[in-house]
């Protein structure tokens, strides 16, 4: 039995995984690098060792060093997260050498459907339709130039090592192909240590719908309804929900199947993510398979009643899984904004800075996996995903109204965050009636642009008011905000007294 | 006190006067019921006429963003003296900036695509800048020449640091 897991990982994820440990009566093990000594992972478990400088490539990649800490710490089980060495064998494959439980499928299981042409080419033997693309790696511009003529123009480059929208570009001609291919290899490089990439068909009005499932040593699988992931920014999921607006029961019960086909044909052992492209026909293509927890995982939790990251630990033990596929009665509806360092209002630019203060949404039906605190500093080192905010409700309806009750009461203060943008993209109409798809965003940004600007006439009064209070703040001698009382009663009083 | 306000291209008149021990904000002629509390650095709580506004505010060099309910507006304040200079041509140095090409976000410059006398239209990609695992591509937002260049490929950057000037 597993009694103390080593949590290969940083951020939110780390301290959701540490969550599920502590409830479960397990010892708990943070690495952290220089750059995250204050960090709230380090600060919530049971033991912490410092194992690098900030850059990833030298400290959470760092195999060697993790596993020396996984030894010194007596852990007898690593948990990889999402990122960083989750889908990496090498490091699954030293951890198991070392007698330590990996919390994850076997090596051989990430790396076939680690690399998305191998699980693409598994994916076609047991029928599951694919997207049209190339079926090796590319290996020069003239090979990208001949593969991006026969499966036509737009097509997408895409990293074959890694997801998450790095080493990804969208080509619409011949002319942008030598540039793409060139950037999206150095990306996909630097982010998995593996510069190949490969192309494929770029889907008009596509949907992102995945499925999760859950499969334990002994044969039995666990297929779970769809995640909606189609809002994006570079290629990167922003908003997801379940169920989605878009799938019907026909389709979703195609979409489970394929899934479970899917998982049969690898002999998957633990929780894994397939995911499809949905076009506006309805018609379905397997994507890619995550091999791991992924980020959105708690909507699927909050619908199903479900602690994913238990169940991974129990299946790591050798259990069985506790409940049956007839057991499963999904119920009401709930969506999830990922909360990022970036300014919604600048083209996601990163923003770094220190979190002075935090006003963190709560109330019923709403939950916020968090990897931030008040006090600490955001670095550029690492991805800037500070939290997921999760809403439920018995229907889309409630679920919507409480995401943005609750985004609307959600402050972090000292940097920019996705929070406005997220609130003023729930509320386009679009969103709203559930007709949305991969590029709606992109479609849409200059009205959720405005929605995310002040035009309300109370809006620009208040505003102005507390400019004109700050203005003339900063042309006085002494300071007008000391706080605790009001300033203009302080003022008042200072003017009285002269 | 007369303030003036400039949101987009609206324009908001205030008068600011003092009344027994409380500070009075007149709008239109009709006094409104201020008041004003700092809760932690960049945020206020205000109550006008009873209505009941969270606000984040943070300082620019030209105006104030201010952030109501989620949602931006750019603030300029302008008080009578101010206002006074603006009409006479002393303008606040707002001009000088946009041949300055600063780090946006902390991190390494990966690529610096111009030097010195190279001509660039808007939009030409001047570097590229690799934070939070992403290539950020920095294009030019004028059309001019490149005048200096004062960081190296290679080099770590902070925000704000000058990364090349361009002459209009």
């Amino acid at each position: 039995m597993i009694k103390k897991i080593l949590v290969a990982n940083r951020g939110e994820i780390a301290v959701r995984i540490i969550r599920s440990c502590q409830e479960m009566g397990i010892q708990t093990v943070a690495v952290f690098s220089e750059a995250d000594r204050t960090s709230p992972h380090v600060l919530k478990a049971d033991e912490a060792y410092f194992i690098g400088p900030p850059s990833a490539s030298e400290s959470y990649l760092n195999v060697s060093k993790i596993l020396e800490v996984s030894s010194l710490s007596r852990a007898d089980a690593v948990h990889p997260g999402y990122g960083f060495l989750s889908e990496n064998t090498d490091f699954a494959n030293a951890i198991i050498s070392a007698g330590i439980t990996w919390i994850g499928p076997s090596p051989d299981v990430i790396t076939m459907m680690g690399d998305k042409i191998a699980a693409r080419t598994l994916a076609e033997t047991v029928g599951a339709p694919i997207v049209p693309g190339t079926t090796s790696p590319i290996e020069n511009i003239s090979e990208a130039m001949s593969a991006a003529e026969r499966i036509g123009y737009p097509v997408l480059i895409k990293a074959a090592g890694g997801g998450g929208g790095k080493g990804m570009r969208i080509v619409r001609s011949a002319d942008g192909l030598s540039t793409a291919i060139e950037r999206a290899g150095s990306e996909a490089g630097k982010a998995f240590a593996d510069r190949r990439i490969y192309m494929e068909k770029y889907l008009e009005e596509p949907h992102h719908i995945e499925i999760q499932a859950l499969a334990d040593q002994h044969s039995n699988a666990l297929i779970f309804g769809e995640r909606e992931c189609s809002v994006q920014r570079r290629y990167q999921k922003i908003i997801e929900e379940t169920p989605s607006p878009f799938i019907d029961d026909p389709v979703r019960i195609s979409l489970q199947k394929s899934a479970l086909d899917i998982i049969r044909a690898c002999h998957y052992v633990g929780a894994g993510t397939i995911e499809f492209l949905v076009d506006k026909h309805k018609n379905f293509y397997f994507l890619e398979m995550n091999t791991r927890l992924q980020v959105e995982h708690p909507v699927t939790e909050m619908v199903n009643q479900i602690d994913f990251v238990k169940e991974q630990i129990r299946i790591a033990n050798g259990e069985r899984l506790s409940i049956k596929q007839d057991d499963l009665s999904p119920s009401g509806h709930a969506i999830e904004c990922r909360i990022y360092a970036e300014d919604g209002y600048h083209k996601f630019t990163p923003s770094v800075g220190t979190i002075h203060s935090l006003d963190i949404p709560g109330g019923p039906g709403v939950r916020f996996d968090e990897g931030i605190r008040a006090g600490q500093l955001i670095t550029p080192y690492y991805d800037p995903l500070l939290g997921k905010l999760i809403a439920w409700g018995r229907d889309r309806d409630e679920a919507l109204n409480r995401m943005i009750r609750a985004l609307s009461e959600f402050h972090i203060n000292g940097l920019e965050t996705t929070i406005p943008f997220c609130l003023a993209f729930i509320r386009q109409p679009l969103f709203r009636s559930g007709r949305y798809c991969t590029h709606t965003l992109e479609e849409i940004f200059p009205a959720v642009i405005s929605e995310m600007t002040g035009k309300d006439e109370n809006l620009q009064v208040a505003g102005s008011i507390a400019g004109i209070l700050v203005h003339q703040n900063d042309r006085r001698p002494a300071p007008l905000l000391t706080g605790g009382l009001s300033s203009w009663l302080n003022e008042g009083r200072k003017e009285n007294l002269q | 006190m007369k303030f003036v306000t400039i949101i987009e291209d609206r324009v908001y008149e205030f008068l600011v006067r003092q009344h027994s021990r409380e500070w009075v904000v007149v709008r239109d002629g009709l006094p409104l019921q201020t008041d004003c509390v700092p809760l932690d650095e960049g945020s206020f709580s205000l109550l006008v006429n009873g209505k009941s506004y969270f606000i984040r505010l943070v300082k620019n060099k030209d105006g104030i963003d201010v952030t109501i309910g989620q949602k931006r507006q750019f603030i300029r304040v302008r008080d009578e003296s101010e206002q006074l200079l603006e009409k006479f041509g002393f303008r606040s140095n707002e001009s000088n900036h946009a041949g300055k090409i600063q780090v946006p976000i902390p991190g390494l410059l990966t690529r610096l695509f111009v030097k010195p006398g190279d001509k660039v239209e808007k939009g030409t990609k001047l570097a590229i800048l690799e934070a939070m695992k992403m290539e950020n591509e920095i294009s030019s937002p004028v059309t001019g020449t490149v005048t200096h260049c004062h960081i190296s490929e290679g080099t770590a950057v902070e925000k704000g640091e000058l990364i090349l000037e361009l002459k209009l």
